[in-house]
């Protein structure tokens, strides 16, 4: 039997090997054991792809805030994953957490606000509403690409997604070479991104109908920030002009402003995409839907730090 | 607990270590005890049904040959049998049943329903039902000995690697086994982890990825016609048959690490020549139990009918192996055509013969063989279909609005994991090829060098690592 041992622990050689290897890298530190590679490297690597984005956002956040729970959180879906939490942090004096999600839908945003209301007795939430999932067909939930790694851990290792993160997270550290993280997005000439947010437009508008149980959804979590003395902000982002103008063009505009009007009548409500003069310019956007950093910057400022909103930005609740 | 789950691999590691470990004469209990926790471990309340069925079939076995009145003994097996049957019928067939008896007391007016009845079919009863009736039957019959150890008892019924979905294991080739102590063999253990390992490869990288434009299509068979049916048509037999034989790979390699041999249930059907053939290859454990139980006993009976109790005797057995698989219409349908196809084969046998003599024999084979794989296809569509107008819909529209094109059906989500399925299929076809033609591959792989064997056995760890897909539950588990 010794020897049947030995040579089974001679055949386990590369899988002791491969445990390690991830082990090391660990490129959601999951593991949390060695840190080779800096966190600040990690998320540059989880975020390269539309792929890689929504799966590791969620990974990574459910692990970090499972770790570190904060009472001040930010949730939402793209439009504000680049908000910086340490911007946050020296407007406002306090600890925050964006758990904003790229591709998160209402239920997966909910999914992480009882997340993180079961670690911790939450003080401030702000919460960012976007019309494009506000939409009965639009019915989807992705947290259990982060979710399904909490329940069972040894996935990390079982996983192949794991094993091309760590590779790619290793091959980053060692080369630092950016095209490893830059997303494909960012290289992308203009008329690529206008064709691409044409295309996500009518994926995202193709069919209405009226989303009872995200308002549902909704309206629990603002009866339970009510009795539970947490301040809930919603937010909704600027888009640019051409989104209002489709909106009108199929007749969803009247559902875009019942949708206003749902949202005000939960609580407090910071609404920058009302026509400002930031929606005139296609510049301002990456597509349609998502501001880029310096205007994301500068909104965070007005909403978080001293500075006043700027013209034109609505306001309900206050 | 499923044989492809993490858990199981946990499960199966620690217990390897704790049955070598202990005495071999606590090895029995050990499997027992391993067996009621795998049962318990998918539903507790099934453990006390699977203990209350091994002691009712345990004391009928003891009584058998206790009672010397022949009246009372006939008595007792009939009880026995009508109480094993009566527990598989309740279970699995009470609703289909009274669905039915509903449909004909709809005929007259305001007659009342039978009402459904809410019950969960505990898991792998078809399973070992027929297990515990062939145990029965050979006793009565005289051709075995009761066993009057409990603990070997309860596990013949319970063994988990057979548990879930077979082998219909016999109680003649399972008990022998335990009488001698069982003592580590490295080749026992060797020899196992090989065979789940293939299994699992199997399973995992041929079954689960033909799995999606199966499940799709006979989800929803009307939103389909033309190319994409005629395409499950034949995938659906190579995802059935890897499903189940890497199922049953598993089960056989599992016991093999406890020195255990289960009795296997494919021998290259892809290689029959007619559908009698075909079923002597393809499940054969059960199909092997119902010729035995079923078939022999019925034409022995029935002799002075001649010919017509063996086409009776065929059609009562495929109709048993046809509703064995559920209670639907579409698996009498399975089964009626099996007979079929044999009474047709039976009858015309000396023709067919006179014709192949006049012919190539390759041209003869190779054209018997595809004549019955694609026989086999269409009844897998009565197997597949949800109900008999499925079925039909889906024989009647395989060439309707046909467009050859591989993609753009809306089936295959994952090209590479397919594509790369359907060759894995492909390497599988060549093996059992040469073996058909007595050429043993694998004993050829064997004597290899280490470092040949481990960089294969690494080839298909780093397959079902990379090309495993997310369906993971196994078809014959339903029955």
């Amino acid at each position: 039997m010794k020897k049947q041992i030995y040579k089974s622990l001679l055949f386990s050689i590369p899988i002791f090997l491969f445990i390690s290897y991830i082990t090391i890298v660990d490129p959601y530190e999951f593991i949390n054991l060695v840190h080779i590679i800096s966190a600040d490297k990690k998320l540059k690597v989880l975020n390269r792809n539309d792929e890689s984005g929504p799966r590791g956002n969620l990974l990574w956040k459910l692990v970090h805030y499972k770790r570190n729970p904060v009472e001040n959180v930010l949730f939402g879906d793209s439009q504000c994953r680049a908000i910086e939490e340490s911007q946050l942090d020296s407007l406002t004096g306090e600890d925050w957490f964006n758990f904003c999600i790229p591709g998160a839908s209402y239920e997966t945003i909910f999914d992480n606000f009882w997340f993180c209301a079961e670690k911790v007795k939450l003080k401030k939430v702000y919460m960012e509403v976007s019309f494009m999932n506000y939409n009965g067909f639009r019915s989807y939930n992705i947290s259990n690409l982060g979710t399904d790694y909490m329940d069972k851990p040894y996935l990390y290792f079982a996983r192949k997604e794991i094993l091309f993160d760590s590779w790619i997270n290793m091959r980053y550290a060692i080369s630092g070479n950016q095209y490893l993280v830059i997303n494909s997005h960012e290289l992308a000439p203009a008329y690529e991104m206008d064709i691409l947010a044409n295309e996500r437009m009518d994926l995202f508008f193709e069919s209405y109908e009226y989303p009872d149980s995200i308002f549902a959804g909704l309206t629990e979590i603002a009866n339970y920030c009510d009795h539970n003395n947490i301040e809930l902000v919603f937010i909704i982002m600027p888009t640019y002009k051409a989104l209002g103008t489709h909106l009108r063009e199929i007749g969803l505009w009247e559902p875009y402003m019942r949708f206003k009007r749902d949202i005000a009548s939960l609580g407090k409500l910071i609404d920058y995409d009302s026509g400002l003069t930031i929606s005139e310019e296609r510049q301002n956007f990456t597509d349609f839907f998502h501001p880029r950093k310096y205007l994301l910057d500068e909104i965070t400022d007005e909403i978080w730090g001293e500075k006043p909103l700027r013209e034109g930005v609505k306001t309900h609740g206050f | 607990m499923l044989f492809n789950s993490f858990y199981y691999f946990l499960f199966l590691g620690m217990l390897l270590v704790i049955y070598y470990a202990v005495q071999y004469r606590f090895r029995n209990l050990i499997l027992l005890l391993a067996s009621l926790f795998f049962i318990g471990y998918i539903a507790p309340q099934l453990i006390i049904f699977t203990l209350l069925f091994s002691v009712l079939n345990y004391f009928t076995g003891l009584g058998l040959v206790a009672i010397k009145t022949k009246q009372k003994r006939k008595r007792l097996f009939w009880f026995a049998v009508y109480l094993d049957i009566g527990i598989l019928a309740f279970y699995k067939y009470i609703n289909f049943i009274s669905e039915n008896i509903n449909v004909v007391l709809g005929l007259f007016p305001s007659q009342p329903e039978i009402p459904y009845l809410s019950i969960i079919i505990p898991v792998g009863i078809s399973y070992y039902t027929f297990q515990a009736l062939g145990y029965i039957i050979r006793i009565n019959r005289g051709s075995e000995q009761p066993e009057k150890n409990f603990i070997k008892f309860a596990l013949y019924l319970t063994f988990f690697p057979k548990f879930l979905a077979g082998p219909v294991e016999r109680s003649n080739h399972f008990f022998p086994q335990l009488q001698k102590p069982i003592l580590f063999n490295s080749e026992n253990v060797s020899a196992g982890g090989r065979l789940f390992l293939w299994g699992l490869f199997k399973k995992v990288v041929i079954g689960n990825n033909l799995a999606a434009p199966v499940m799709t299509v006979y989800g929803d068979v009307h939103d389909y016609s033309g190319f994409p049916l005629l395409m499950v048509l034949f995938v659906q037999v190579i995802h059935l048959y890897c499903d189940f034989s890497g199922y049953t790979d598993m089960a056989l390699g599992s016991a093999r690490l406890f020195g255990i041999k289960l009795a296997d249930n494919f021998n290259r059907p892809f290689f029959a020549k007619n559908v009698g053939e075909f079923w002597r290859r393809w499940h054969l454990s059960l199909s092997s139990w119902c010729n035995d139980f079923i078939f022999s006993p019925f034409i022995v009976k029935y002799r002075k009918m001649g010919q017509k109790a063996a086409i009776i005797g065929i059609f009562l057995t495929f109709f048993v192996i046809g509703i064995w698989h559920g209670a639907n219409w579409t698996f009498v349908v399975l089964g009626i055509l099996q007979g079929i196809a044999i009474s047709y084969e039976f009858y015309t046998k000396r023709k067919r013969i006179q014709i192949a003599s006049k012919l190539p024999a390759k041209f003869v084979t190779f054209t018997s063989r595809l004549i019955t794989f694609v026989f086999f296809c269409f009844t897998l569509v009565f197997f597949n279909s949800q109900n008999i107008s499925d079925a039909a819909y889906f024989i009647t529209h395989l060439f309707s609005n046909f467009e050859l094109k591989m993609t753009g059906h809306g089936l295959v989500y994952e090209k590479l994991n397919f594509g790369i399925a359907l060759a894995a299929f492909l390497v599988l076809f060549i093996i059992e090829y040469y073996q058909e033609k007595g050429v043993d591959l694998v004993k050829w792989f064997l004597n290899r060098s280490r470092i040949i064997r481990w960089s294969g056995y690494y080839l298909l760890i780093i397959m079902i690592y990379y090309f495993s897909s997310s369906d993971s539950t196994f078809v014959y588990l339903k029955f």
